[in-house]
């Protein structure tokens, strides 16, 4: 089952004097239950106004939305008590602690005290709670803002950027924070990143739109496999005789350190058939697989 | 971070929602010091109203009598010697000299230096001033209770967990009035608990007349619906600049400024300021507005024509509740339809 769906998602903002903005331009989403989705887009290209639509903050101007199969906005109230989000920075009082803040959100849905102690024990706030939240540091904020979505024990957690201003240590312990979310059976994570790595670290899936349109979606390693370079990495025992035979069969080879980088291939058993024929065996073969920021600039480059 | 545990869906109540909105409007620290100045300067007043009231002792009360009844002697010896006047023509000597005096129209507290506080003469005055103080500082709770909600943006976290805007905007509304009716009922309360003071010990135990205290009830009620009524005059302004700050701006230009231009140049809209209106609510019998006309010189002498408005309690209160519902109105239908970021 899809626990967030977006189909034709059009949003246009009005400017004064000037052509109103398409934030999101026939906009497809589609995040399956129980896993961790990566949402990637460049700046502006309409990540936060679909996550803002999908929580009733932002109405669309045409197109469906459902969030675990219920339209949205109309039936929201209904499933919101399901749905934790962190959205861009953390709102909260400077005034009031951590603890009274979240305690002040959670009371509107009747969350306990022990929740809220529970929530700030897994942020790592527990021991700062006291303190006021115009005191904490950027890092700490964000944690608040986590352990804030967290309340509810959602089944659908939507985090927008939920690394910005962490530490690397803090950044590692929200990856595996969502990685223990995700793989829990019981929760679907849909997070936006600018990081990309972030995304490939911690999403089973990805979808990556640009100008308010999908750009490509699927599992991560479908999506990384759609930039594939067409290069293997190749050793053989011997070296040179593997690099006659390949160019002798038409190969384009690039030396590395100790193996060579073959150049344009579409199927790699051309590769060991080639080699086979001249009695040329293997030691390694192996596809040089694009990393998620090269398959991401390809795929949103024309639309900079 | 340590692995989440799993509990029960949370559900969005409304007991829930007002009861964490009222622990959210107590919990703010600068209510809290608004509230603070506010008991402070009430004790203040209350201690500058004891050294102002004295209850008379017999010697000074029979010296205010003495003195009194000279002035009416004296008073009385100019009238006959106006009666006895021959320049002025016979029929016109008891229009030209007036009445006969009467103790009546003299009062003996005008001739104690510290007179006693009574509770007819002084009682609806403090309640109207306490009303009026009431609704100042109601007026800026109510807009820093919301302004700073969307200086934080508080309100739109508030929406993750309960993404009905007319519910939360109207349980909002609700905290506010109820928060202002209880400031304006303590207010009104602790008013006549001093005044129960001060009659006892600075004060006389003249009978009031009938129909004084169901007149005064009435003054109180009227009261505390200005103190809900300017709350949430603030608290709607607030929500419609989306800004503590600009609202107490726009408020203090508004009196400051405006009406008191509107007076000058357009004095017909008088019956309908705010000032006017909230005056003509609580005060008894509303008020009297007097609108100058024309000066008529004739051979008799020159008179200025004028029209006398009368805005009673009831109109005041209409009037000041079209304004609130213009302003809420407004204010709810922009919340529920704009996009927030």
């Amino acid at each position: 089952m899809a626990v967030v769906e977006v189909e034709g998602a059009h949003k246009s903002y009005r400017r004064r004097g000037k052509p109103a903005q398409k934030a999101l331009d026939g906009l497809d989403l589609s995040v399956a239950e129980h896993r961790v989705h990566g949402f990637l887009g460049p700046n502006g290209s309409g990540k936060t106004t679909t996550i803002r639509a999908l929580l009733g903050l932002v109405r669309v101007d045409s197109g469906t939305m459902r969030l675990l199969d219920r339209p949205v906005p109309d039936a929201l109230p209904e499933v919101i008590g399901s749905v934790g989000a962190l959205v861009e920075s953390p709102l909260f009082f400077p005034n009031f602690s951590g603890r009274r803040n979240l305690r002040l959100l959670g009371g509107v849905a009747g969350v306990s005290h022990d929740r809220v102690e529970e929530c700030l024990e897994i942020v790592g706030l527990r021991d700062r709670g006291e303190d006021k939240f115009k005191g904490y540091s950027l890092g700490m904020k964000q944690r608040l803002g986590i352990a804030a979505a967290l309340l509810k024990s959602p089944t659908l957690l939507v985090l927008d950027e939920p690394s910005n201003g962490l530490d690397p240590a803090g950044i590692r312990e929200v990856r595996e924070l969502i990685r223990q979310l995700g793989s829990d059976g019981q929760t679907t994570v849909l997070l936006s990143s600018h990081l990309l790595a972030e995304v490939q670290q911690v999403c089973d899936d990805v979808t990556i739109i640009a100008r308010g349109r999908l750009v490509a979606t699927g599992a991560v390693a479908d999506v990384l496999a759609t930039g594939s370079t067409g290069d293997i990495r190749l050793r053989a025992p011997d070296h040179q005789a593997a690099y006659d035979v390949l160019t002798a069969a038409g190969f384009t080879l690039t030396p590395l350190a100790d193996a060579w980088l073959v150049h344009g291939v579409t199927d790699p058993s051309t590769i060991t058939r080639a080699l086979a024929a001249e009695d040329q065996y293997l030691s390694e073969l192996s596809p040089v697989a694009a990393d998620l920021e090269s398959v991401f600039l390809d795929l949103t480059a024309e639309d900079q | 971070m340590s692995a989440p545990a799993r509990h029960a869906q949370a559900e969005t109540r409304r007991g829930s929602l007002l009861r964490t909105e009222f622990a959210r409007l107590r919990a703010r620290r600068f209510i809290q010091v608004l509230i603070g100045l506010a008991l402070l300067g009430f004790v203040v007043l209350s201690v500058v109203a004891f050294t102002q009231y004295s209850k008379p002792t017999a010697e000074v009360l029979a010296d205010a009598q003495a003195r009194l009844e000279q002035d009416i002697d004296l008073a009385e010896q100019f009238r006959e010697e106006c009666l006895a006047e021959e320049s002025i023509p016979e029929d016109e000597r008891e229009f030209a000299c007036g009445p006969p005096l009467q103790e009546q129209g003299y009062v003996l507290d005008n001739y104690i230096d510290k007179r006693p506080f009574t509770l007819t003469d002084d009682l609806p005055g403090g309640a109207l001033a306490v009303a009026a103080a009431s609704a100042m500082l109601g007026f800026v709770i109510g807009a820093t209770y919301v302004g700073a909600e969307w200086s934080t943006r508080s309100i739109v976290a508030l929406l993750f967990w309960e993404p009905r805007r007319l519910r939360v905007i109207g349980i909002k509304t609700g905290v506010a009035a109820g928060a202002a009716a209880t400031l304006g009922l303590v207010g009104q309360l602790a008013w006549l608990g001093i005044a129960q003071l001060l009659v006892r010990t600075r004060g006389t135990t003249t009978e009031v007349p009938d129909g004084f205290w169901a007149d005064y009830a009435g003054q109180g009620f009227r009261a505390v619906m200005l103190v809900v009524i300017a709350t949430l005059l603030g608290f709607g302004l607030a929500n419609l600049l989306r800004n503590t700050g600009a609202a107490l701006g726009v408020g203090f230009a508004y009196f400051a400024v405006v009406e008191t231009a509107l007076r000058g140049l357009i004095p017909r809209t008088q019956p309908f300021l705010i000032s006017e209106s909230a005056l003509a609510l609580i005060q008894q019998g509303g008020i009297s507005i007097f609108m100058f006309g024309a000066t008529v010189d004739e051979e008799t002498g020159s008179f200025t024509e004028f029209t006398e408005i009368v805005v009673s309690n009831l109109r005041g209160g209409l009037t000041l509740s079209a304004y609130l519902l213009v302003l809420l109105g407004l204010g709810t239908w922009l919340f529920r339809r704009r996009d927030l970021h």
